[in-house]
C-alpha cells in the first residue's frame, strides 16, 4: 500500500541514536547518562517534560551489559 | 465543515498471519493518517515477537505540521509488542501497545502531553494528559488528567483544532474511518476511542 508516509525498519542501534539524540535535545544529557539515571531510580514519580518523551524511546535492553 | 459518518468494518486492525503482517496493519493506519498532515517517515526497530519495539514518527524529532499562523510540531512514539493470539477469526498475531508518549508544540513551547506508560511502575497507571500550558509543578502542568486512550489519530485532531491545514480534503473522513475501526479491533479503550459525526437525518441519540 502507498502512503504519503513511508515506513522505515530500522536497527536497535539506529533506535539508541534517536533515543540519544532526543535525551541531548531535552534533557541536555547523553542517552547513556540517561539511561544510568533511569536505571537507578533517578527518574522515579517525574513530572519533568521530556523525561518520558525520551524514556519510551531507549530501545529493549540497551545498553548492553559491558 | 462536511458531516461525515464512520463505517465500522469487520476486520481486525491490528492482527496478521505473520508477525510483520501484524505489525504492517498496526503501522499502516498511523501512515494514512499522518499523510493527512505531512510528509515524513515513521520507523521500527522491532519485528520479532515478545520484544519491545518502538515506533516513533521523524525520527523522535519533532514534525511540523502545515498551519496559518501558529507553528505547531507533534511528536509521537509507541512501544509495542507483537504477540500470539487465541481470539477466533484473528491473527494468529497481533501487535499490543504497551505505552505511548505523544506531544504538541505551539510557537516552541510545549503545550500538552498525552502520556501512557504503565511500564515504569509508577503510580500513574492510567493514560493521562499533562497540560504544559498550564505551568510547572505537578498542580499545574505536571497534573495527571486522566484522558482514556490518546490516539495518534486524536494528536491530528487536536492539532487541526490549533490550526493544522490538512493535506487532504477528506482526512476527517481517513481519520474517523480509522478511529472507528481501532474500536472494534482494540482490546482497550474502544468505546473513548470512537467518534461518529452524525449526518443531518441521523435521528438524535441519547
Amino acid at each position: 500500500m502507498r502512503t504519503g508516509v513511508e515506513f522505515q525498519l530500522i536497527t536497535d542501534e539506529q533506535q539508541w541514536a534517536i533515543f540519544d539524540s532526543a535525551a541531548r535535545r531535552l534533557l541536555h544529557v547523553a542517552g547513556a547518562e540517561f539511561a544510568d539515571r533511569w536505571d537507578t531510580g533517578e527518574y522515579a514519580g517525574s513530572d519533568e517534560p521530556g523525561v518520558m518523551q525520551v524514556a519510551i524511546l531507549r530501545p529493549d535492553g540497551w545498553p548492553h551489559a559491558s | 465543515m462536511s458531516l461525515v459518518s464512520c463505517r465500522l468494518r469487520s476486520c481486525d486492525l491490528m492482527a496478521g498471519r505473520t508477525p510483520a503482517d501484524a505489525f504492517k496493519a498496526f503501522r499502516e493506519p498511523i501512515q494514512r493518517a499522518v499523510a493527512c498532515f505531512a510528509h515524513t517517515r515513521v520507523s521500527g526497530n522491532v519485528l520479532a515477537p515478545g520484544r519491545r519495539g518502538v515506533l516513533t514518527l521523524n525520527s523522535g524529532e519533532p514534525l511540523t505540521i502545515k498551519s496559518r499562523a501558529t507553528t505547531i510540531e507533534i511528536t509521537c512514539s509507541i512501544s509495542y509488542e507483537i504477540r500470539k493470539t487465541n481470539l477466533s477469526g484473528l491473527g494468529p498475531w497481533k501487535v499490543s501497545t504497551l505505552g505511548y508518549i505523544h506531544t504538541v508544540l505551539l510557537n516552541g513551547d510545549l503545550a500538552v502531553e498525552f502520556h501512557w506508560h504503565p511500564e515504569d511502575g509508577s503510580n500513574v497507571w492510567y493514560p493521562h494528559v499533562h497540560p504544559r500550558l498550564a505551568g510547572p509543578g505537578r498542580d499545574r502542568g505536571g497534573m495527571h488528567i486522566p484522558s482514556g486512550r490518546v490516539l495518534v489519530e486524536d494528536v491530528l485532531i487536536f492539532a487541526q483544532e490549533r490550526g493544522a491545514i490538512p493535506l487532504k480534503d477528506d482526512w476527517e473522513g481517513i481519520v474517523g474511518d480509522i478511529k472507528s475501526r481501532v474500536a472494534v479491533s482494540a482490546s482497550w479503550g474502544a468505546p473513548t476511542s470512537m467518534i461518529h459525526k452524525p449526518d443531518p437525518g441521523d435521528e438524535a441519540s441519547s
